[in-house]
């Protein structure tokens, strides 16, 4: 499901961001990636944009650019294995 | 609920009440029903004026409901009904003080009661419950703009 | 790199300024150079370029404010500005302002900022709210992770600006820790852009082929333009098409994420996110039921605060410069220089001034509205109904402070990222009817409409909005259509706006009123007297004069719109600045003792009646606000092209409404 569908209140997880471009860009940028919680807050009184809570802040979007965040009700595996971390180059 | 709170709620309640009669009194004044018992309020029949109170009452009366914890209604309630006090005090004197700077020509007998309107009273009400419940209602919390 | 020099004679730092959007870069910028700042334009694109220097223990240390970003991907040249500067001008050192109480999302910047290999300092930012929360950083630790020195500030109370000082004069002198995010599985293709990048000695020479590689897989406009018309670009590109790239920029931004996740648990203890006081709040104020209506009651109360509050300093500035006027007609000879000074130049200046009291209490209440945040909430609120028209909510608050004056609407509309929607925004502000407009609307609703006058005058604010509404939709569906924009905006936590940055802001904002509006007001409006009162001995604005010519060049122009040549010239007036456009009228009709006279005069006048007058109001309303207005959109949009079109559309739908009025109205009700 996507972000736009959680009702409010509720806590879900990414999984993936589709679409493409610098909506997309700037949705990971804001935090929305794959792994992290999002807690759905509130809709606006008119029916949107949508508040959530993500890494610690309040983001405001539209549910025509939630449709682009896939979340699960699970916190998905952890499927990247390659030690990441920090290294000179 | 502590002891502290129930007066609080309470006085939430009178605030509610207060407001939410008075705006309705400035609506039907705004109609154009003339009763002396308005004027003696000082109702001034303004449809907008109707609608400040209104809302005010509605915020004090929403937060009454609340279950879970309504001081935030108490505190947004206070902080509107101190603004509008501001607001009004800031006309009552820029009419005060166009009456000083171009004499009474310019405004035929105008007194500062002319001025005066229930948000104006009202709002010292708010403002003395927000005097009383200071800390129940932590403004220290907020933090200073950096932006 | 700075150099010291064995005499000791050090060269400037130069310093690029980064950070969020929210985070106070600009409490900081202001605090570090203060009054030493320089406001440009960065070449080819609209944003502000704010530069400021700094003198500090020998250094000469110059600051570059950066447009606050989240991100350096760039998909428009406007969002390039960061990178370009960093690329191209070489600064020594890289300075980011972190809001210490939203660590995670603002180390984004931190992971991308790092890739440039550049010496970095990050001020720990707003960390007295970290504090009140009971959350504290382990300074060394980020450090020791990241490389780069950490310091502790608070902007706002210029707390920590020295230790930050000394922490970039420390950095432009050692060599950067150069670390930088390891990809994971991305390696390999990184590695494989790297190998064909380095084909191009002269490419990889200039730039880091890493850093160019993982911004390809992005899609970086600016990269992308640097490589596109190189011959390694045959052998890259269709790489590029073969990779899954929605898979890989999601794992370039799960990967720095991942490093984020390792620094935060290493330097944040007690970092443990609490409902504030904040989302409480906002309870009420985003209220299903209560948040639109607690806006426009505050929407309303801002707008009786600006104008009956400012209305005796209006009034006793008005009567000043009477005074004044007088006191020169009386005292000044000879006649002409009199009259160019009363008329003209005390006119003028007057003309500015007395919308200074409005203009100062508006900017004070959107000071303390948007460093308290509720700005962004109101944004929240109107999104739904911006969207509808094409708009986004962010362009609520231009539209409805153009009810004030265009002017600082205009230059407000700085708030909306997303250029389309500015565009659009800045094209539909000037119809929405600014205080300016209305003396006109008062003249003439009072003068053919008495006891209707004031819904006359309400037609008229719907009218204008209106017509920017429809504006915004045609040109978002037919201008711009097919390219949707997103709304996607931080709602920052509440704060109490300090009245050092409210005050700051208020007088920055004034200034440049007075200042832009002021100079072309002054300058128009002398070059009417002088119209007004040329060939010499005619009668100031009478018959003969040279502007009174020009009304009559183009009285055929207006005719069918039901104007003679004095409401033509009063209209050319108008151009200069609305404010003018009654004094203007009271000369033409010669009724220049007061209001009454000229409300009697305009009733005498055979030609005008109802029809015409609303023609006449209707006018006014859309046509071009006024040169400043004219100048500030081509300040905001740096187009001739986009301002031109603004001024002749406004031209253009007044003279067509108008007309319609005239040529419908005046058979059915003349």
């Amino acid at each position: 499901m996507s972000l736009a569908d959680p009702p409010v209140g509720g806590t879900v997880y990414v999984t993936s961001i589709r679409g493409s471009g610098s909506i997309r860009g700037r949705i990971m940028a804001m935090g929305l990636v794959p792994g992290t919680a999002v807690e759905i807050i509130r809709r606006a009184p008119l029916g949107d944009p949508l508040e959530v809570r993500v890494k610690g802040y309040n983001l405001s979007l539209r549910a025509q650019d939630a449709l682009l965040v896939m979340v699960s009700s699970e916190l998905p595996a952890r499927a990247r294995n390659d030690p990441k971390g920090l290294g000179g180059v | 609920m502590s002891k502290d709170d129930r007066y609080l709620t309470t006085f939430g309640g009178l605030l509610a009440f207060l407001y939410l009669a008075f705006g309705v009194f400035e609506a039907i004044g705004g109609i154009g029903y003339d009763g002396e018992w308005l004027g003696a309020l000082c109702v001034q029949g303004n449809v907008m004026d109707a609608f400040v109170l209104l809302v005010i009452g509605a915020v004090f009366a929403f937060g009454l409901r609340e279950r879970r914890d309504g001081s935030a209604f108490m505190l947004i309630g206070m902080a509107l009904g101190i603004v509008f006090l501001a607001i009004y005090l800031v006309l009552m004197g820029a009419n005060a003080l166009g009456l000083l700077i171009f004499g009474s020509e310019h405004m035929e007998g105008w007194t500062a009661m002319d001025s005066m309107r229930p948000g104006l009273y009202l709002g010292i009400l708010a403002t003395v419950g927000g005097c009383i419940w200071r800390r129940r209602l932590s403004p220290s919390r907020l933090s200073r703009a950096g932006a | 790199m700075s150099e010291v020099t064995d005499e000791g004679a050090k060269k400037a730092i130069r310093v690029a300024l980064c950070g969020n959007p929210n985070v106070g870069k600009s409490s900081l910028f202001n605090a570090l150079t203060g009054s030493r700042q320089h406001v440009g334009n960065w070449p080819g694109v609209t944003v502000e370029r704010k530069s400021g220097y700094r003198n500090y223990r020998g250094h000469r240390i110059e600051i570059v404010d950066l447009p606050g970003t989240y991100s350096l991907i760039a998909s428009a040249k406007d969002e390039e500005v960061a990178t370009r500067y960093i690329i191209e001008e070489d600064p020594d050192v890289v300075l980011q302002v972190v809001d210490s109480s939203n660590l995670e999302r603002n180390l984004y910047l931190t992971m991308q900022l790092m890739e440039f290999g550049k010496p970095m300092v990050l001020a720990m930012n707003m960390s007295d709210i970290t504090e009140e929360r009971g959350d504290s950083l382990d300074l060394d630790a980020l450090k020791r992770f990241l490389g780069t020195p950490a310091v502790r500030t608070v902007a706002s109370q210029g707390i920590g600006l020295e230790d930050l000082l000394d922490a970039v004069v420390g950095a432009a002198t050692k060599p950067p820790a150069d670390r930088r995010v390891g990809y994971g599985e991305l390696e390999a293709t990184i590695s494989d852009l790297r190998e064909m990048i380095d084909k191009d000695g002269e490419i990889s020479s200039r730039f880091s082929s890493r850093w160019m590689a993982t911004r390809l897989i992005e899609n970086d406009s600016y990269v992308r333009r640097l490589l596109s018309d190189r011959s390694i670009w045959q052998d890259i590109e269709p790489y590029l098409s073969r990779m899954d790239r929605e898979e890989s920029e999601m794992d370039l931004a799960d990967s720095r994420y991942s490093v984020i996740d390792e620094v935060v648990v290493l330097s944040c203890r007690r970092c443990k996110p609490k409902r504030s006081v904040s989302d409480n709040m906002d309870r009420v104020l985003v209220h299903k039921y209560l948040g639109i209506p607690i806006f426009l009651i505050l929407l309303w109360g801002a707008f009786e605060l600006t104008f009956s509050a400012a209305t005796p300093f209006m009034d006793l500035i008005d009567s000043g410069f009477a005074e004044l006027g007088t006191w020169v007609a009386d005292n000044v000879q000879p006649d002409w220089l009199a009259s160019l000074m009363a008329d003209g130049i005390i006119g003028g200046v007057g003309s500015v001034l007395i919308f200074l009291p409005n203009i100062i209490i508006m900017f004070l209440i959107l000071g303390i509205l948007e460093d308290s945040g509720y700005l962004a909430r109101v944004a929240f609120l109107m999104d739904r109904l911006m969207n509808r028209i094409g708009l986004q909510g962010k362009s609520a608050i231009p539209l409805l402070m153009g009810f004030g004056c265009n002017i600082p609407a205009i230059m407000a509309t700085r708030s909306i990222d997303d250029r389309k929607d500015r565009l659009i925004t800045i094209m539909a502000t000037p119809f929405m009817s600014c205080s300016a407009r209305l003396p006109v609307f008062i003249l003439f609703a009072g003068a053919f409409f008495s006891h209707m006058a004031g819904t006359i005058i309400f037609m008229m604010y719907m009218i204008g909005i209106v017509v920017a509404i429809v504006t915004a939709k045609l040109l978002r569906t037919f201008v711009f259509k097919g390219e949707p924009s997103a709304f996607i905006m931080e709602l920052p936590p509440y704060r109490l706006p300090t009245i050092r940055s409210v005050g700051v802001h208020t007088w920055d904002r004034a200034y440049m009123y007075v200042r832009k509006a002021g100079t072309i007001i002054l300058l128009g409006v002398v070059a009417i007297w002088a119209l007004a009162s040329l060939p010499f001995g005619v009668e100031y604005g009478g018959e003969d004069s040279w502007i009174a010519i020009i009304g009559k060049v183009f009285e055929p122009l207006v005719e069918p719109l039901g104007f003679d040549w004095r409401i033509a010239v009063a209209l050319l007036f108008g151009f200069i600045a609305k404010e003018i456009v009654v004094g203007g009228l009271m000369t033409l009709y010669g009724a220049g003792e007061s209001e009454d006279a000229l409300t009697d005069a305009l009733k005498a006048d055979g030609s005008l009646n109802q029809v015409n007058a609303f023609g006449l109001m209707t006018f006014s309303l859309l046509y071009m606000p006024c040169v400043a207005a004219a100048g500030v959109i081509w300040g905001e949009t740096r187009s001739w092209k986009w301002t031109l079109f603004s001024v002749a559309y406004g031209i253009a739908i007044a003279y067509v409404i108008a007309l319609l009025i005239w040529q419908i109205g005046g058979p059915l009700f003349g």
